[in-house]
């Protein structure tokens, strides 16, 4: 259980979080200098908040109400940070002794064994942390983290400097480490990949500010905010022209139909450009795909390695993007000012409002 | 490259120069003016008092230059910025100055009918203090400097103490640089001369250092001993700048 509201006044802008679940694997997600790390800083007590209280397991870190901080030494946090993490003037194996040995924790040696068998460095035990390779520091990094079996790991992008191939086994490792030991795990990271795939519950700051938060599944899929759309990587968003009724509204002249209810609230309309389906104009429409049908040209078409990137004018000027797997690409033998027909299917449109 | 060369040709020239320099000085040096030297009494007096004092400053340079290095690397207030450049006057003023401005201090009446720091060893400790303190406090800055204060908060995550994240980590990591700056330090006081001289008043077998007697043995005709003195100087010194050079790269792994 975490449960955490503060806020921070900062030379550039000032830090607002309120986070509140009982889920485990936690991302903080947004933009580079948003102040992501700042925050994970604060939980972990490198800085104090200038009001609100951080709660982790029932163990309350800081409430400025109640004038409380517990020292950093205190907090029993594991803190890994994207570099300079391992003591380089120690060895692998002092390098995880310390922990317990700061804090005089009896440990059964079978325990660090264990521990090191799992991450994969028993044969690096007496070696300086100069010698490792980057995914090999990490995990020493790790391991140095769990004997003092802290209440939260604070990862502050980890994975950054790594391979995508290290990258992605050490977050498996992470997930593994944190349903194992039941930890709950807070990353922080800029990529949105990572955080889909790591997130049970997502925080998205922008500017030092919580825009949204809440389960992963919920805010990817259907985010709030404009912002918070924009930043899960929905590229199609556009104004409501009108509301027709609580299921249909108007876009750029176009009438679209949405399988959820309109509210008073809702400003934009969105669609992931994944999920924006190019028919064929050589078959006949099925009644299945026969909503929302627009007719336009391609316009542009750009080559993105595992898909392409397609521009699609409608006849009403609506932009839309698309993107579509090679495959499919090839299939459609698309090129540019092709008159194609879009079909924007009810279930993927989102609704969000500006602010 | 060009620079290469050309640096390769002035490394060499004026490694001849200095060899040159100790060779013709190493003329006048023979086995008997090497013993003369070294059982003069006055040459002993002035080795044990160079020893002494330079030990004195060091120690004083060490508890107190090594928390002000560790403020200037950490602390972005602008006070600090000042202070710094206060800290790097002694190293760009002729120590005579400094001596003649430490020798009105002491002299007035404030401190005079305190303690007589004037003609003495105490006056002479406090004008190499002045005089050796900012190489500690700048060897310690950029060695504190080159160490990342995450360490320092990663221990304390681990569960150590302000006190031992910080001997643990930046310390023990800044110490072969720190180490080399109280080398640096008291090998400065060893070799002080303008400051001491005033502050001491180089009284023979009392106040005089080694510099100060070399140069009493010169002015005197002494030419033997002056410049054995000199010479010894320089293969001390040679051999203290080895010492530091060995450990800061060995250290630093």
């Amino acid at each position: 259980m975490i449960s955490i509201k503060i806020k921070k006044e900062l030379q550039q802008f000032s830090i607002n979080a309120d986070i509140k679940t009982e889920l485990n694997k936690l991302v903080l997600f947004g933009p580079s200098g948003s102040g992501k790390s700042t925050l994970l800083k604060i939980i972990a007590g490198f800085f104090n908040p200038n009001q609100g209280f951080i709660k982790i397991k029932d163990k309350v870190l800081f409430d400025s109400e109640r004038k409380l901080s517990v020292p950093i030494y205190k907090r029993n946090i594991g803190y890994m940070a994207q570099n300079y993490s391992l003591f380089p003037n120690l060895t692998v194996l002092e390098n995880i002794q310390y922990g317990i040995k700061a804090q005089k924790i009896k440990t059964d040696p079978l325990e660090i064994q264990q521990i090191c068998n799992k991450l994969k460095i028993s044969d690096l035990l007496n070696q300086y942390p100069k010698k490792l390779s980057g995914g090999q520091q990490q995990r020493v990094a790790l391991a140095r983290i769990l004997p003092i079996k802290p209440e939260i790991l604070l990862l502050d992008e980890p994975f950054n400097a790594l391979d995508q191939e290290i990258r992605e086994s050490l977050r498996d490792l992470v997930t593994e480490i944190s349903d194992q030991y039941q930890i709950p795990v807070l990353l922080v990271t800029h990529n949105l990949e990572e955080a889909s795939i790591f997130a049970e519950y997502i925080i998205l700051i922008s500017n030092g500010s919580q825009i949204e938060s809440g389960e992963s599944s919920v805010v990817f899929n259907c985010p709030g905010k404009l912002t918070s759309a924009k930043m899960m990587g929905i590229e199609n968003l556009w104004l409501i022209e009108r509301k027709i009724n609580s299921e249909t509204v108007m876009v750029n002249g176009m009438v679209i139909k949405l399988k959820n209810e309109i509210l008073e609230e809702h400003t934009h309309l969105g669609i992931r450009a994944e999920e924006v389906m190019i028919l064929r104009t050589n078959k006949p429409l099925r009644n299945n795909i026969q909503e929302n049908i627009l007719s336009g040209t391609v316009e542009e078409i750009t080559n993105r390695g595992k898909f392409k990137k397609v521009v699609f004018q409608g006849i009403n000027q609506l932009l839309i993007q698309i993107n579509i797997p090679d495959h499919v690409y090839r299939k459609l033998n698309l090129q540019i000012r092709n008159s194609i027909r879009v079909s924007l299917k009810k279930e993927s449109l989102i609704l969000c409002r500006s602010t | 490259m060009i620079f290469t060369r050309l640096a390769k040709f002035f490394s060499i020239l004026i490694v001849l120069v200095i060899l040159s320099l100790f060779l013709f000085a190493a003329r006048f040096v023979s086995y008997s003016v090497l013993v003369e030297t070294l059982t003069n009494s006055f040459f002993l007096a002035s080795v044990m008092f160079s020893i002494s004092t330079a030990f004195y400053a060091t120690m004083v340079s060490l508890v107190l230059g090594i928390p002000v290095g560790y403020t200037l690397a950490r602390s972005k207030l602008k006070f600090w910025r000042v202070i710094e450049i206060c800290f790097d006057l002694p190293l760009v003023l002729p120590p005579l100055i400094i001596g003649v401005l430490l020798l009105i201090t002491l002299n007035s009446p404030l401190i005079k009918n305190f303690y007589t720091f004037v003609f003495t060893p105490a006056g002479a400790v406090i004008a190499q203090i002045l005089i050796g303190m900012p190489l500690t406090i700048k060897s310690a800055k950029t060695a504190f400097q080159l160490i990342s204060p995450i360490y320092e908060r990663v221990a304390m995550t681990l569960g150590a103490r302000p006190i031992k994240s910080f001997y643990d980590t930046t310390f023990k990591m800044a110490f072969p640089g720190i180490l080399g700056g109280l080398i640096l330090t008291w090998l400065r006081c060893i070799g002080e001369f303008g400051a001491t001289l005033m502050i001491g008043g180089g009284i023979p077998g009392r106040t005089v250092n080694v510099p100060i007697n070399i140069y009493l043995n010169m002015s005197s005709g002494d030419f033997n001993i002056g410049i054995t003195s000199s010479l010894l100087m320089v293969i001390f010194s040679f051999l203290c700048i080895v010492f530091i050079r060995t450990i800061i790269f060995n250290k630093t792994r």
